[in-house]
This record gives structure tokens, C-alpha cells and sequence, in this order.
């Protein structure tokens, strides 16, 4: 659906600027074969989710022509593949898009902006730092390495999507196996933080 | 080998990892922009006083983790391994994100080529964060 907005709203003055929270560049690379008139950037040190306050993907930032933020980082599905298992209507994202490029409407002002923001706390800010880390030390195949900074970085941040599940590739944990459902269970029990906005949810 | 992390730099650093991560006055200057001087730490016409000089500095070096706060930043160090990292404090990103302003940043396409979010000037943009994990 991604590559279907970019077609319809790029001419109205729309860019998607897809960012893969992620080191693995041969399925970004897959990824990207799909939407081909997607910019496409790999973000390896998690970069753009701290600086935009993403706690987990797929997630979207609104910046308008002023290169401010109109929309703040909020879960955004493209299609309504994992409708069941999230319970988010990836449609009404999608036509709060429609309404902000082609008629300049918003959905937020700038003050529920703020309001609606994951700003970091010093333990986040940390754990960001760990898993930077942890990504330098498995280039230089340091296992031992890595792992200690993860385990710090999850310590740190343990209900956290981007750290906790975005880490499993680099512990060659299965992010879609066993471990994954054990930690959704425990996100759960905590009271599923995450985004503030919800949109399109369902539950 | 001593390498600082900071934004998407991987800075090559003169360091003594022997017990703490210490750098020299002029590698944090040329790293931070901030200037060590008889009143603290100082970048324009902004300085940081040093409160706690027993732990920040030893021997003419700054430890990078003590003085990191004091710069409005934040570090992890891990000297046996020879590498840090560093970023804003929280409170310096939860203000950065406050003030509605969007961050720059630079990051490498496929292709290799480096993309910043001010080469979309004039363009609404819709930033997609996504993995395949």
C-alpha cells in the first residue's frame, strides 16, 4: 500500500522516506524490491528511532513542508495483514494521510503533538547506547561482547519493540519464534506500552 | 583500538582504556566541541562548571562517561573492548523533540549513497520507520 500513497500523493507533494530500523540489507533489499519508488534508508544504529521517539515499527512520522512535525511517531500498518494478531485498521492512518496532503488537514495540534511523543528517559537514552554497541561489536565478531551490551540495553529498556525484538536477528533468536510470543506476553502483563495515539485500533 | 559512537560517526579516538575510558582535553573538544578551560567545560559562551574535578578529570584527562552529563550528553563506555557510545541526555532529546523541530539526519540508501532528510526541502514527508525483523 506504501508504493500505492507514494503514487497517488507524490505528485500532490508527498515523499515516503522508508528507514529500516535494521542491519540485515539483503531482505531490506528484498523489502525494497516492492516499492521501488520508495526512498529507501538503512538506518543501522537506530538513529532516526531515537531522535523520532519510535519504540517499535512499523511505525510513521508526519513532517510538513516547513520541516516540521505535524504527526508524531504512531504505529502504521500498510496493509491489514497483521489485523488479527494488532487489532489496528491500517485504513484510517491511511486516510488521515489522504486528508493532510491533498487538503493541508490535520488530525493533531501542535500542543497533542507534544503531548503524544515518546520522550526518552535516561534508562531508554541508555539502552539505545548499549545496543550501539553490541551492533560495532558483532561487526568485529565479538560475541561475547555483544551480548553483554544487549542483555544490558534489554535490561534497560525491556518493553521497548526496536530494542527488545529488533535485537533477536543479532542473538540469531527467530524475532517471530518462541521467544518473541514470550516476550509480547510479558509487554502485555506490563500494560502494553507503547505509541500513545492508537490510530485505527480496534481493542 | 579506541572507537566513540556518536550519531552515526564512528570516531577513531586517542584514549587510556587501562581502567577508565580518559581522552584527552583536545580529542573531547574535537569530539563534542566543547573546550576545557579553568571555568569548566565550554563551547561559545557557554560553560559547564566541573563540580566533581576528582571524578571528571585524571591526570589532564577527562573521563568521557563523568563528563558526559556536564555536556548535556550521555555516554556509555566500555574500556576493555575499546569502544563508546554517546548521544543527547534525555532531557536534551525530550526538548529537541518538544520544539516540533524535525531532526536531520543522514543515512546511506542502498545504493550507498548518503540521503538527509533536507534533501526532501519543500516536500511533505511521511518518515516510514520498518524492519524485517
Amino acid at each position: 500500500m506504501w508504493q500505492q500513497l507514494q503514487e497517488e500523493l507524490g505528485p500532490e507533494g508527498l515523499s515516503i522516506i522508508a528507514v529500516a530500523i535494521d542491519s540485515d540489507v539483503d531482505a531490506i533489499r528484498e523489502w525494497a524490491a516492492h516499492v521501488p519508488n520508495l526512498t529507501v534508508l538503512i538506518d543501522r544504529d537506530y538513529i532516526v528511532a531515537e531522535r523520532y521517539g519510535i519504540v517499535n515499527v512499523p511505525a510513521s512520522v508526519w513532517i510538513d513542508e516547513q520541516g516540521h512535525i505535524v504527526r508524531p511517531a504512531d504505529t502504521a500498518m500498510g496493509d491489514d495483514r497483521f489485523r488479527a494478531f494488532a487489532h489496528i485498521d491500517s485504513g484510517v492512518h491511511h486516510e488521515l494521510l489522504r486528508a493532510w496532503v491533498l487538503r493541508g488537514e490535520r488530525d493533531l495540534t501542535d500542543s497533542q503533538v507534544v503531548e503524544n511523543m515518546e520522550r526518552p528517559t535516561r534508562e531508554l537514552q541508555l539502552a539505545r547506547l548499549h545496543r550501539r554497541i553490541a551492533v560495532a561489536l558483532h561487526d568485529r565478531g565479538d560475541t561475547p561482547g555483544t551480548n553483554t551490551h544487549l542483555a544490558a540495553a534489554e535490561a534497560l529498556a525491556p518493553y521497548d519493540w526496536v530494542i527488545r525484538r529488533g535485537s533477536m536477528p543479532m542473538r540469531n533468536i527467530d524475532p517471530f519464534g518462541a521467544e518473541f510470543f514470550e516476550f509480547v506476553e510479558e509487554w502485555q502483563e506490563a500494560g502494553s506500552p507503547g505509541f500513545r495515539l492508537r490510530t485505527g485500533r480496534e481493542d | 583500538m579506541a572507537t566513540v559512537i556518536y550519531d552515526t560517526e564512528h570516531v577513531e579516538v586517542e584514549a587510556d582504556l587501562s581502567s577508565r575510558w580518559l581522552m584527552t582535553p583536545e580529542a573531547v573538544e574535537s569530539l563534542t566541541g566543547w573546550k576545557l578551560k579553568p571555568e569548566g567545560f565550554c563551547r561559545g559562551d557557554v560553560c559547564s562548571p566541573i563540580f566533581n574535578p576528582d571524578k571528571v578529570l585524571s591526570y589532564g584527562m577527562v573521563d568521557l562517561q563523568e563528563a558526559a552529563p556536564l555536556l548535556g550528553l550521555l555516554a556509555v563506555t566500555d574500556p576493555s573492548r575499546g569502544v563508546a557510545a554517546l548521544t543527547a541526555s534525555a532531557h536534551e532529546r525530550a526538548d529537541d523533540m518538544a520544539s516540533l523541530k524535525a531532526p536531520d539526519f543522514t543515512l546511506e540508501s542502498l545504493s550507498g549513497d548518503p540521503v538527509s532528510l533536507h534533501d526532501f526541502n519543500r516536500r511533505k514527508v511521511l518518515l516510514l520507520a520498518w524492519s524485517s525483523w
